[in-house]
């Protein structure tokens, strides 16, 4: 059950998967070796491709599940220290390498499937933030106007020295005020 | 502190921030897997980072492509829904009611603002009333003129008199406005007009209105609420008899409802899950060896076993005892 993960480890002659220090966050290097240890060395993958190779047709919600449940544990064995910036890296690694495994089990996943999956992510994401209903309903709409397909055939087309042209600047979203608050109200709450 | 609860309580926000970052540290490894490019423009697309990236290389540009409609949309879904997450956290329900409604909006109004349903934004300006009064300047001068007849169903009172559920005390005898209508139909001689109507001024006054209406024709209140719901981010009258500042925000709100239970389940639902596919995909294997064997053995076809709830097993029908297989 080769994934990007097993690639890799393949390539460096080792057991343990290793991506090296290229996400300036060691926590997330440590969920994503975590990450490769479980579904690798302790055979995770096998267990997944038992479980989805008896389902040909694709099934987006379990891999979405089985992702969004693996890069959880992934998080939580760095004791959450994941740079939050950074938390949609693990998710995508785990998809990744879920949707690889399923693949390789029998499973006729699509591309388009796998972005159906990461949809699917961001609602268990946006569910277990406590976002209420109609928000999520709202969320899922937008989401669902999105042609799986298209985007599939679109991500596929782009270049692989796409990431040149991608800036490096973050999503703007809310206030500055806002998100330093946050931080200290969870600071006290761990108190 | 569980290391789970610093886990779920990272603001929605940051994630959705760091997003396009994540995609463009990922994209280097593309080479390497199937998927990873489709998982990566998902992830941008999804948590709304499209836009930052330009549309993604023009990918769904013009009407018709995959994001049309969509890209604004989640962007400003996720742009209400961080900023509630965050406010709602440190404790700014007012700016949370706020973001997310300007966030819903954004998102309804950035899905229909494209292609043939585009929509164009109406503002509507209610235009300065300069209220005419019947009768001669009361005694008490300019300004001090007292609303003498107020409904709040939007019925005039007659003149002069306290009329309504919320009457206003009779003031003296001077020529004030007669009747107001907060529903917006004119006082016979209060002429206020509007949706939102503002009070008649002081005798010999005028009356300002500037009334705000959004393209549904709902108006829009720019009062700070005296209550946000956490939950739906409904504003309005504080009902319940409870504080905004009393809420315990998302992560409260999310961890404590899961109990000591909950919260284990939380961490070991993933596990568990898998356990149950592996633990299925065991018994349907045994079944089928069992299958074989049978076959095998006695050289004749059988009747394939069928699985009974009652008693959990793989079960052959042709048999007395079922032969069932655990």
């Amino acid at each position: 059950m080769a994934g990007l993960l097993q690639d890799q480890a393949q390539d460096m002659g080792g057991d343990a998967p290793s991506t090296g220090s290229q996400f300036d966050d060691p926590a997330l290097e440590q969920a994503i070796e975590y990450l490769g240890q479980r579904l690798y060395a302790e055979d995770i993958s096998i267990e997944i491709a038992k479980v989805v190779e008896k389902s040909p047709t694709p099934q987006p919600k379990m891999l979405a599940e089985i992702a969004y449940r693996l890069a959880e544990s992934s998080d939580v064995e760095t004791d959450g220290d994941i740079k939050e910036e950074n938390l949609s890296i693990i998710g995508m690694v785990a998809l990744n390498e879920v949707a690889e495994i399923a693949e390789q089990a029998g499973m006729q996943i699509t591309p388009a499937d796998v972005s159906a999956a990461f949809q699917e992510m961001v609602l268990i994401f946006a569910r277990e933030q406590g976002l209420s209903k109609d928000e999520i309903a709202t969320l899922e709409a937008s989401m669902r106007q999105v042609d799986d397909a298209e985007l599939a055939q679109g991500a596929e087309a782009l270049p692989d020295d796409f990431d040149e042209q991608i800036p490096d600047e973050d999503v703007p979203v809310g206030d500055e005020n806002a998100e330093v608050g946050a931080e200290n109200n969870q600071q006290m709450m761990r108190v | 502190m569980s290391k789970v609860v610093k886990k779920i309580g990272k603001a929605v926000k940051k994630v959705v921030k760091g997003v396009v970052k994540g995609v463009k540290k990922v994209w280097k490894k593309v080479k390497q897997s199937k998927f990873l490019k489709v998982v990566a423009i998902a992830a941008a697309v999804y948590f709304g980072g499209a836009a930052l990236m330009g549309g993604i290389g023009g990918m769904g540009a013009g009407a018709g492509g995959f994001m049309a409609g969509a890209k604004a949309g989640v962007a400003s879904a996720w742009g209400g829904l961080t900023g509630a997450g965050t406010a709602l956290m440190s404790g700014n329900i007012a700016g949370a009611g706020s973001s997310l409604a300007s966030g819903f909006t954004g998102a309804k109004a950035a899905g229909l603002a494209t292609g043939a349903n585009a929509l164009t934004p109406i503002a509507v300006t209610a235009t300065k009333v300069a209220p005419t009064y019947a009768g001669a300047a009361g005694a008490t001068g300019a300004g001090s003129g007292t609303v003498s007849g107020y409904s709040s169903l939007g019925n005039a009172a007659a003149a002069g008199k306290s009329a309504g559920l919320n009457a206003a005390a009779p003031g003296a005898a001077s020529a004030a406005p007669t009747g107001y209508s907060s529903l917006g139909n004119a006082a016979a001689a209060g002429k206020s007009t509007g949706l939102n109507a503002a009070a008649p001024g002081a005798v010999g006054g005028s009356s300002t209105v500037a009334s705000t209406v959004a393209p549904s024709g709902v108006p829009i209140s720019t009062a700070t609420p005296a209550f946000v719901s956490p939950t739906t981010g409904a504003m309005g009258a504080n009902v319940a008899g409870t504080t905004a500042g009393a809420s315990p925000g998302l992560l409260g709100r999310v961890w404590t409802g899961l109990g000591p239970y909950g919260q284990a389940a939380a961490v070991m639902s993933g596990g568990q899950m898998l356990s149950g596919g592996i633990a299925a995909y065991q018994q349907d294997k045994a079944a089928r060896e069992a299958l074989a064997a049978y076959q095998a053995n006695m050289g004749s076809p059988i009747a394939l076993p069928v699985y009974n709830p009652a008693t959990g097993r793989y079960e052959n029908p042709l048999l007395t005892d079922g032969g069932g297989v655990a």
